[in-house]
């Protein structure tokens, strides 16, 4: 029994790019692939020490989210019962941001390889899409209309059947 | 001319454009240039299409085709809702090229055959191909026999240890959904089944209140709100009138706001397309401003 408990893991320290240190249980961390590939590594090979893992990608504002968001799912983790309720929180809980926010933690998912974080963040921001014009699209990702006019009536001429 | 090689600040709606349905995938290709590139040439963002309202009654043969040439072959599921100028030979045609099609959903596109479909399915079964048909959705389709019900369910894998039976409620079950595909939560392969009642095959309703009371909507009526079984026949007290027609319960006609004028609620689903910017006072429906307009103009006569 001494053997098992002691090349198991309890806990771990994640470091964000802005130096923050966080300490996640390892049932919460196992929620993200990237996370649960680290620990499981360090498992194989014994060692004994508390691991820290540094993402150099994600910020202590969206690690806080992240974890949030793993946390709450590994509670959930063995009964699919709560199905319903732990929908219900996800919505509740993308609701709060903004773009920037959402985009932030859906490179954070993706990154961090939670399939559900990011299915979950694509999906809400697809949503959020549907009925937007091309203009209030460019403006809310803040992204340049680069076509030439020329172009812009070429593109819009291919797909004419979609938009009479 | 300078290149720019300045990251996008929201490069994650590239991630997103694989779960867009089909009208907001080529309205993005409108926006820049990038976002264009990326809509015609990359494969994954065509591998699940899904196509509804208001495409649906526009998508022909020829368009279907088209758009899924774009999947190069490795389409991963295809849902047309109610696109009823699609032909089975539009949708074998597709289904020849695609042979990966795991999830082939063609409710209420009544332009196919059940024969069509069935083939549709029997071609995607009998190609050698790594993954297998899971889920097929075809309610709203004609003439749909048991006989075709069975030999859909012979050609669909059932699960080994198949998912408890969920109930489906009238008034959660939405056939023109974009996340129905993503979701999982209705376990059935097929969505049609027999009818305990009329022994047609239909979609099957569970009742809310009794674990009896199982039929398709021709059966037995529901309320659109909260699913409890209303049968007319029985007791007219029982159900409201609404704006749409659809049925509400008593019950729940109480409770949802109503026209000023004629005194009749939408069922929600219609309330969310129909009142744009309901407000306080409450609103006129719009066959009561169409009566009195056609009044107005009447009394100018």
């Amino acid at each position: 029994m001494a053997s098992s408990s002691s090349s198991s893991l309890s806990r771990v320290v994640v470091k964000s790019s802005d130096n923050n240190l966080f300490v996640v249980n390892k049932k919460v961390a196992s929620q993200s692939q990237l996370l649960k590939q680290c620990i499981d590594n360090m498992e194989e090979k014994g060692t004994n020490d508390v691991i820290l893992i540094p993402l150099s990608n994600v910020t202590s504002n969206i690690l806080t989210l992240v974890l949030e968001y793993c946390e709450k799912h590994a509670d959930f983790a063995d009964d699919d019962n709560n199905n319903q309720e732990l929908k219900q929180w996800d919505h509740e809980f993308l609701k709060k941001f903004d773009y920037a926010t959402l985009n932030s933690l859906t490179m954070a998912a993706d990154y961090m390889v939670t399939k559900s974080l990011l299915n979950l963040c694509c999906q809400f921001i697809a949503d959020s899409i549907k009925d937007l014009t091309v203009q209030q699209i460019r403006q809310i990702f803040d992204i340049k209309n680069d076509f030439t006019p020329q172009e812009e009536a070429d593109i819009k001429n291919e797909n004419a059947w979609a938009f009479r | 001319m300078e290149v720019e090689e300045v990251e996008s600040p929201h490069e994650a709606i590239f991630f997103v454009l694989a779960y867009l349905p089909l009208q907001e995938l080529l309205l993005m290709t409108q926006v820049s240039k990038s976002f264009r590139d990326v809509v015609r040439d990359d494969v994954l963002v065509w591998l699940n299409i899904v196509v509804e309202r208001p495409l649906s009654l526009r998508l022909t043969n020829e368009i279907l085709i088209k758009i899924a040439s774009k999947a190069h072959g490795m389409l991963h599921s295809l849902a047309l809702l109610n696109c009823v100028k699609i032909t089975d030979e539009g949708l074998l045609n597709v289904v020849n090229a695609n042979p990966l099609i795991t999830k082939l959903y063609v409710a209420g596109c009544t332009g196919l055959t059940p024969d069509g479909v069935v083939m549709a399915v029997k071609t995607l079964v009998a190609k050698p191909t790594s993954t297998t048909l899971r889920r097929v959705k075809m309610s709203g389709l004609y003439n749909m026999k048991k006989e075709h019900l069975w030999t859909l369910k012979s050609c669909i894998p059932i699960p080994q240890s198949p998912p408890r039976r969920k109930p489906r409620f009238y008034h959660k079950y939405t056939s023109s959904s974009y996340s129905s595909i993503n979701e999982e939560d209705d376990a059935r392969p097929i969505d049609v089944e027999i009818c305990p009642k009329c022994k047609e095959v239909k979609l099957v309703f569970d009742c809310p209140n009794e674990a009896e009371c199982k039929g398709c909507f021709d059966c037995i009526s529901r309320c659109k709100v909260c699913g409890r079984c209303c049968n007319s026949d029985m007791d007219d007290d029982e159900q409201g009138d609404t704006i749409c027609n659809d049925i509400v319960c008593l019950d729940c006609w109480l409770r949802l706001p109503k026209c000023n004028h004629c005194n009749k609620p939408f069922c929600p689903q219609h309330a969310d397309t129909q009142l744009i910017h309901p407000t306080s006072k409450g609103f006129i429906c719009q066959i009561c401003i169409t009566n009195s307009l056609a009044f107005a103009f009447h009394r100018l006569d």
